[in-house]
């Protein structure tokens, strides 16, 4: 045997030990389970903390991942992405004011949560179930109980921002945001001059149509109170 | 005089009001005054100094100048009701019910609004449109016969937040372009309409005013939400 033979004879040997010894151990240990994937699209209204409550029409694309832990439970992940439409009347979602007018904007989150006591049924999620545990729950067979929900979405329009979060009291901590959709960055007092029109993104007035003619910006937001009593003829 | 009433609000120039031809029918927009905006939009038009001189007719001498903010410390704001190349013709907080003026474009800065109210003063109700599209329809109280609510085309020119919401004007009051027309002053102020809550929810639907309209408090907690200054009021028969 040539010296290079015995050495590719050895190496082989060790590699069958070592292997050999590699599987008891692997089996020793937790046993991976797959995961799987599904997107659906969803149009539904989003309820804020305002009166009345649905404050949006979203439409949007659901990926979800649920993957099998070792002790025969699931984690879910929901990843969200897609538009928001303001409802006008509706109360702005943090519960203060109300949204003005109808604006669009982009709205993306989601949620994680460990899922224990039923077995996945993946093909039986609801795209329609009233709120995103309910979406969760009913991938599952009956009995499935929900851990700790972590989740937040953000939604966003040109000039607002409101965050629906687990980690800000439901989006009803002062820095959540708020959307009510209003016309001008910067508030009141901060509006563009007329003849430039609306800020882009967000609907204008048609100008008038005779040349040299002024044009109306933006939709006037909501009127800031002053505090005084009233002397109209109550 | 009606023009003194105003005398917190106004610095009047070297002719009078009163001889400038508001004292009977308010100006009527030129014709060759376009529309201001489109049907289910309306222009507001907020006051860019501390003052706006107001003009009788767009490039005529100045005939008053409106402080901002007004009295109240709401910002000046005006209704438009057409434009010139340079000019737009406002409706103004000043009576007679109804006055017009012309201001600068360049003394103003411009919004729209598609917000507007009607009062149906048979019907004791006050609705709200947005685009044409009914939000609002709620009962009103409205001017007894001694002291009518006048019919007209008005605007929201303050809101405020009262000090007492459990009061008789509830937790919000509209003040409104216009005057009872019945009243000389009221409370030593000028008579001035307004659209409020109220603590007397029994009177929603009568006629128990000084001219003022009445809502639930509940309903002008929603338009105190919504609704811009310069927003259009018409209150019809």
């Amino acid at each position: 045997m040539t010296p290079l033979r015995k050495i590719i004879v050895v190496l082989a040997a060790v590699a069958a030990v070592l292997g050999f010894a590699a599987v008891p151990a692997a089996a020793a240990g937790p046993v991976a389970r797959p995961c799987f994937n599904a997107t659906d699209t969803i149009t539904k209204t989003d309820s804020g903390h305002g009166t009345p409550p649905e404050w949006a029409n979203l439409a949007f694309t659901r990926k979800t991942r649920v993957c099998g832990d070792s002790t025969n439970g699931y984690d879910v992940t929901l990843t969200d992405d897609g538009t928001l439409t303001t409802i006008a009347g509706a109360g702005a979602p943090n519960g203060h004011g109300t949204i003005s007018r109808e604006v669009t904007g982009h709205m993306s989150g989601g949620l994680t949560v460990h899922v224990t006591g039923a077995a996945l049924a993946l093909d039986k999620r609801n795209a329609k179930a009233d709120g995103s545990t309910a979406f969760v729950k009913s991938m599952f067979e009956q009995g499935a109980v929900l851990g700790e929900v972590s989740y937040s979405w953000t939604y966003t329009t040109r000039c607002e921002k409101w965050v629906d979060s687990s980690a800000n009291n439901d989006g009803t901590d002062t820095n959540a945001g708020n959307i009510t959709s209003r016309a001008l960055c910067g508030g009141w007092h901060k509006s563009p001059h007329s003849h430039q029109g609306a800020p882009s993104g967000e609907p204008s007035a048609k100008p008038s149509t005779a040349p040299g003619t002024p044009a109306a910006g933006g939709e006037a937001p909501p009127a800031q109170p002053v505090t005084g009593t009233p002397h109209f003829t109550g | 005089m009606p023009l003194m009433r105003y005398a917190v609000a106004l610095i009047v120039s070297t002719v009078a009001l009163t001889a400038c031809g508001h004292t009977t029918t308010p100006h009527q927009p030129a014709a060759a005054a376009t529309r201001a905006t489109a049907p289910q939009q309306s222009t507001i038009a907020t006051a860019r100094g501390k003052t706006v001189p107001i003009y009788r007719t767009a490039g005529g001498p100045v005939e008053m100048r409106l402080h901002s903010p007004n009295a109240d410390g709401a910002p000046r704001v005006f209704l438009a009701v057409g434009s010139r190349p340079g000019w737009w013709h406002v409706l103004l907080p000043i009576p007679p019910n109804g006055s017009t003026g012309w201001v600068r474009t360049g003394d103003v800065t411009t919004t729209t609004t598609s917000y507007r109210v009607q009062v149906d003063l048979s019907a004791h109700r006050l609705r709200l449109y947005q685009a044409g599209r009914l939000l609002v329809d709620t009962p009103a109280a409205i001017g007894t016969a001694d002291t009518p609510t006048p019919g007209g085309r008005y605007y929201l020119t303050e809101l405020l937040k009262t000090p007492n919401p459990g009061g008789a004007y509830g937790p919000y009051a509209y003040g409104l372009s216009g005057q009872s027309t019945a009243l000389k002053s009221f409370d030593g102020r000028a008579p001035v309409l307004g659209i409020h809550g109220t603590n007397d929810p029994a009177s929603l639907g009568r006629d128990v005013s000084h001219g003022c309209v009445r809502v639930s408090n509940q309903v002008i907690r929603r338009l105190a939400g919504m609704l811009p200054l310069g927003t259009p009021v018409k209150i019809t028969a």
